[in-house]
C-alpha cells in the first residue's frame, strides 16, 4: 500500500475520530427526576379551618373542539352561567377523534390531552356528538351527557338542592416565574360524613388561548375564526388523571391536605393559568365539589 | 415521459427536469443558471374538499445561479414564495430571499466550501442534507466543509447550522467522514474483478436545550448528540455486496416520545447483475433511529439523516400518490427482492427488441415495542407511575404490519411505432402509521392496482401515448380509475388529457371525477407548461419522505429553464 502521500493522514483522522467521539453526551439512567420535594420554607403550607358554611360549587364540563362548528355556542351559554352565578366552576375539555385533532393549515393546534381522553374516554361525550357536557358528573335519566341547553337549568336545580357544600376545598398556589415551578396545596374540609370513598383531582387550566375555531352563522368565510379566544382549557393533569384517593368513612370535620410541585411548560401563560380542584364519590363518579384559583393572583 | 406524469398530479410540485450545463469557459469564468416558477390560481371547489385559499393566487420560484472560474467556484439562489407557497408545502416557506449561497476553492484534492452546502455521508444515516423541491423539504447546512481525496482515500468534514424556512436551527451539526476505496489505493486491485470499499462516518448535534418537563418529570437532556456509521462495499465480477450499520446514542425527543435507549439501523444489499438480468434483495431494520437539529421538531423538518427505502418508487398515478410507503424512522423493518430480467431479441416472446420484466416485491413491519416498563415514583401524597424513560426493548420479534407491494411490470416495444407497457401492483398498507395520508377512516387497506400505457409513434415528430389505470380496493375512499391522452409533436409541443375517477366512493356523492389538461411547451433547455384542471388529495413521497397533497382546482403555469 503506498500511502505516501497521505502520510499523516491516519494519523491525524485518528485524532479527528477520538475528538469527534467526546462530543457526545450519555445520560445515565434513570434520566429525569420528579419534580416532587417541596420546600417548605419557601413555599409553606397554608392554614385551614373548616368553614361550616360554605358554598357548593358545581362543575361544568364542556367537550368541545376547534372544527367544531355549533361548540361556540355551548361556550357562550357557559360564559352566560359563569357571569350569573360565582358558585360555579368550567373546564373546557377537547376531545374526541372528529373535531378535536389538528387539521392543519387551518386549524393546526392540537388542545387534546391525555387526561381529557381519558375522560371523554370513561363517559363518552364525544361519541355521543359535540357539543355537550356534564355537570357534576351526574346522571340525569341514565347518563351523564347532557346537551348545553340544559346546563343553566341543572346548575340551579343542584345548587338550590344543597347550597352547603359537603366538602370544602381550598387551594393555595405558589408560583416561580423563573424556574417556572407551581406548588399547590389542596385543603380538603369535610363538612358533613362521607361513608363513599372519594378522590381528589387537580388540574391545570388556562384562559384566553387564541387560536382557530369553526363557528356556524356568524357569517364568517368557511365559519372560520382565526382569533377566538378559548376559555378554561383543560392544559394538563397535577394529581394523576383520576386523582388521588381520600379514602372512605370521612367523618365531619377531617380536613386533609395534598401537596404537588410541578413544572409549567413554558408554553402555558402564567398569567392565564388557574389551577382546578374537584372531590368525587369513586362508586359513580359524581362530583361533589369543585374549585379554582388563579396561579397568580 | 414517466416524470411527466408524475409533474402533471402533482401540478402543485415544481417540475424536476434534469439540465445540461454547457460550459462556455472564457477568460471571465462560467456562469450556469437555473430558474423554475409555478403560478397556481385557485377556484373554490368544495366538494373534493379543497381548502379555500384566500389569496386567490400564489407563487413559489427560484432563480440559482453557479459561477465558476478554474478551482474558484460561488453560488447563490433566491427563492420566493409569495403571498404564499402553493399548497401542500409548508407554509412556514412564506417570504422572499437569498437563504443559500456559498463560495469556495477547489486545489487538488482538496475542496473548500463556505456557506451553504449539501453533503451525505454513506447511505445518509447518519448525515444527508438534499433539497428536493417538490415537497418542500430543504435541509442544507450553512457553515464550513472541507473535502480531500488522495489515491482512493476520500474525508470529509462539515461544521454548521441547518436550514430551518428562513431561520437556522438552533442546533450546530459537526461531522466527518472517510471512505477507502481500495481499488484506487492498492496499485493491484487496480483492474481487478474484486472490489473493496470501507468508510465510516460520524456526527454529532449540538443542541443548547435545558431541561425538558413531561408531565411531573423534569429530563436530563444530552446536549451533543452522537451518530456513527461504518459501511462496506463489496464485489467480485457481476455481484455486490454493501452494507452500512449505524448507532446513535441517546437522543431523547418529541417524534420518539423522549426515550433515552440508543439507535441502531442495519442496511444489507446483495447484488446481481448480468447481461440478460439482474436481482437485487435487501434488507433492513430501523430502530429509533429519527434525527433532527432540534428535539421537538416533527414532521420533514430539521431531518439531520435519511433512512432510505426498501421499497419501489412508484411513477405510476395511482400507484404513486394514493397509498404509498412513508419510511418510519422511530422504527421499522423490511425486506424487498427486485428482480429484472429480458427475454432476448429474437426469441418468441421477445421478438424483435425484446421484453423486458420487473417484479419487485417488498414488506415492512414495525418493531416490537411492547415491552416497556414503568416506572414508579413515591410523589407528593402517592405513587406515579411514569414509564420507564430508557423505553422499549425490542426484541427481534416483528411489531404491527405497515406495508406490503407486489408488482410486476412488462415493457414490450413491438416495432418501431409501438411499445406497450403493463402492471400490476397488489398492496396492503396501514393508514395507522403512515400518518401522511389523512384520507379516510379505514386503517387498513388492500388494493390491487392495473396499468396499461401504450405508446404509438406516429411519424418522426407526432406521438401518442395512452395510459389506463384501475385500482381496486373496497376499504378507505373505493376504487379508481385513471385514464390519460398524450399527444406529442416534437420538438416543441405536447397536450395531455388525464381524469381520474373515484368509482368506488363508499359515499355515492363523493364518486368524483378529477379531470385535468395540460399543455407543454418545451424551447431547448426551456420548458413551460399550463395546466387546468382538479388535483386530487394524495400524498407525494421522494424517496421516502412524504408530504400531503390537498386537494385543489385551478390554473397553473410552470417554468423550469436552465442557461
Amino acid at each position: 500500500m503506498n500511502l505516501k502521500t497521505g502520510k499523516g493522514l491516519l494519523p491525524a483522522l485518528l485524532l479527528l475520530l477520538t475528538a469527534a467521539l467526546s462530543s457526545c453526551d450519555k445520560v445515565p439512567a434513570p434520566y429525569s427526576t420528579v419534580a416532587s420535594n417541596i420546600d417548605t420554607t419557601l413555599y409553606p403550607p397554608p392554614s385551614f379551618s373548616i368553614d361550616p358554611n360554605a358554598p357548593r360549587k358545581v362543575l361544568i364540563e364542556d367537550y368541545t373542539g376547534h372544527t367544531c362548528g355549533n361548540c361556540p355556542d355551548a361556550a357562550v351559554v357557559l360564559k352566560g352561567i359563569l357571569a350569573s352565578n360565582p358558585n360555579v366552576v368550567a373546564l373546557a375539555v377537547h376531545a374526541g377523534s372528529t373535531f378535536a385533532p389538528p387539521q392543519p393549515p387551518k386549524y393546526p393546534d392540537d388542545w387534546r390531552t391525555e387526561v381529557g381522553t381519558a375522560f371523554d374516554n370513561r363517559f363518552g361525550v364525544s361519541s355521543a356528538g359535540q357539543p355537550n357536557g356534564l355537570i357534576n358528573r351526574r346522571s340525569v335519566s341514565g347518563s351523564p351527557i347532557v346537551f348545553h341547553t340544559s346546563w343553566a337549568n341543572l346548575v340551579n336545580q343542584y345548587l338550590s338542592e344543597d347550597p352547603i357544600a359537603d366538602v370544602e376545598l381550598a387551594v393555595k398556589t405558589y408560583f416561580d416565574p423563573s424556574t417556572r415551578r407551581l406548588v399547590t396545596y389542596v385543603h380538603s374540609g369535610f363538612v358533613e360524613t362521607i361513608s363513599d370513598e372519594v378522590n381528589l383531582g387537580v388540574y391545570l387550566v388556562e384562559d384566553s388561548i387564541v387560536g382557530a375555531q369553526k363557528w356556524y352563522n356568524q357569517g364568517l368565510v368557511d365559519d372560520y375564526m382565526h382569533d377566538y379566544v378559548h376559555m378554561d382549557m383543560l392544559r394538563r393533569n397535577i394529581s394523576p388523571i383520576w386523582g388521588v384517593s381520600l379514602g372512605a368513612n370521612n367523618a365531619a370535620g377531617k380536613i386533609q391536605r395534598r401537596e404537588w410541585q410541578i413544572v409549567v411548560p413554558a408554553e402555558f401563560h402564567a398569567e392565564h393559568l388557574k389551577v382546578l380542584a374537584f372531590v368525587y364519590k369513586v362508586s359513580n363518579n359524581e362530583v361533589i365539589q369543585a374549585t379554582d384559583v388563579h396561579i397568580i393572583e | 415521459m414517466k416524470k411527466h406524469i408524475l409533474t402533471g398530479l402533482s401540478v402543485l410540485g415544481l417540475s424536476a427536469v434534469t439540465y445540461s450545463q454547457t460550459p462556455k469557459e472564457n477568460n471571465w469564468g462560467t456562469l450556469t443558471g437555473l430558474a423554475g416558477a409555478d403560478v397556481q390560481f385557485y377556484t373554490r371547489d368544495s366538494i373534493i374538499g379543497a381548502p379555500v385559499v384566500p389569496e386567490k393566487m400564489r407563487m413559489n420560484a427560484f432563480l440559482f445561479l453557479n459561477y465558476r472560474k478554474g478551482g474558484f467556484y460561488a453560488g447563490a439562489r433566491m427563492e420566493f414564495y409569495q403571498p404564499k407557497p402553493l399548497l401542500g408545502i409548508d407554509e412556514r416557506f412564506q417570504g422572499q430571499g437569498i437563504p443559500y449561497y456559498f463560495a469556495g476553492y477547489q486545489y487538488k484534492g482538496l475542496d473548500i466550501t463556505a456557506g451553504g452546502f449539501y453533503e451525505q455521508f454513506g447511505n445518509g444515516l447518519t448525515l444527508r442534507s438534499y433539497e428536493a423541491r417538490q415537497l418542500g423539504f430543504d435541509n442544507f447546512l450553512q457553515g464550513f466543509r472541507v473535502k480531500y481525496n488522495v489515491k482512493g482515500i476520500y474525508i470529509k468534514g462539515v461544521f454548521g447550522r441547518m436550514r430551518d424556512f428562513w431561520t437556522w436551527s438552533r442546533g450546530t451539526v459537526r461531522g466527518i467522514d472517510a471512505e477507502i476505496n481500495f481499488n484506487e489505493t492498492v496499485p493491484k486491485l487496480k483492474n481487478s474483478k474484486f472490489r473493496l470499499r470501507v468508510g465510516g462516518s460520524f456526527v454529532s448535534v449540538n443542541r443548547p436545550d435545558g431541561e425538558k418537563v413531561i408531565g411531573q418529570e423534569v429530563l436530563a437532556l444530552p446536549l451533543n448528540v452522537g451518530n456513527a456509521a461504518g459501511r462496506l462495499n463489496l464485489g467480485y465480477g457481476n455481484f455486490s455486496l454493501s452494507g452500512e450499520f449505524a448507532y446513535k446514542f441517546n437522543d431523547p425527543s418529541t417524534p420518539n416520545h423522549y426515550i433515552y435507549k440508543p439507535g441502531a439501523s442495519a442496511l444489507l444489499t446483495a447484488t446481481y447483475a448480468a447481461t440478460n438480468w439482474g436481482i437485487s434483495v435487501g434488507a433492513k431494520r430501523i430502530d429509533n433511529f429519527d434525527y433532527r437539529t432540534d428535539r421537538e421538531a416533527v414532521g420533514n423538518r430539521l431531518l439531520v439523516n435519511w433512512v432510505p427505502m426498501l421499497n419501489k418508487q412508484h411513477t405510476y398515478a395511482l400507484a404513486a400518490s394514493i397509498y404509498p410507503y412513508a419510511v418510519q424512522y422511530v422504527g421499522e423493518q423490511g425486506l424487498q427482492a427486485d428482480l429484472n430480467f429480458t427475454i432476448p431479441r429474437g426469441s418468441k416472446l421477445g421478438g424483435k427488441y425484446g421484453m423486458d420484466i420487473n417484479i419487485n416485491a417488498s414488506i415492512v413491519y414495525g418493531l416490537d415495542t411492547t415491552n416497556r416498563p414503568s416506572r414508579a415514583t413515591v410523589f407528593g401524597s402517592d405513587t406515579v407511575l411514569t414509564p420507564d424513560r430508557y423505553g422499549y426493548s425490542a426484541g427481534a420479534g416483528l411489531g404491527k404490519e405497515y406495508y406490503q407491494d407486489f408488482n410486476i411490470e412488462i415493457t414490450k416495444k413491438f416495432n418501431k411505432k409501438w411499445k406497450l407497457t403493463v402492471m400490476y401492483m397488489q398492496l396492503w398498507a396501514n393508514l395507522n402509521v403512515l400518518t401522511v395520508s389523512t384520507l379516510g377512516k379505514d386503517p387498513f387497506v388492500h388494493a390491487h392496482i392495473g396499468v396499461a400505457d401504450l405508446t404509438w409513434r406516429i411519424n418522426n415528430s407526432h406521438s401518442l401515448r395512452i395510459e389506463a389505470e384501475g385500482m381496486y380496493t373496497k376499504q378507505d375512499q373505493g376504487s379508481w380509475l385513471m385514464g390519460l391522452v398524450e399527444w406529442t409533436f416534437a420538438p416543441h409541443w405536447s397536450v395531455s388529457l388525464m381524469n381520474q375517477y373515484n368509482i368506488g366512493h363508499p359515499v355515492p356523492e363523493k364518486r368524483l371525477n378529477y379531470p385535468l389538461g395540460s399543455v407543454v411547451y418545451n424551447m431547448g433547455s426551456h420548458r413551460f407548461q399550463l395546466s387546468y384542471g382538479r388535483q386530487r388529495a394524495g400524498v407525494l413521497c421522494i424517496g421516502g419522505v412524504c408530504r400531503a397533497v390537498p386537494a385543489a382546482n385551478g390554473l397553473t403555469l410552470g417554468y423550469i429553464g436552465s442557461f
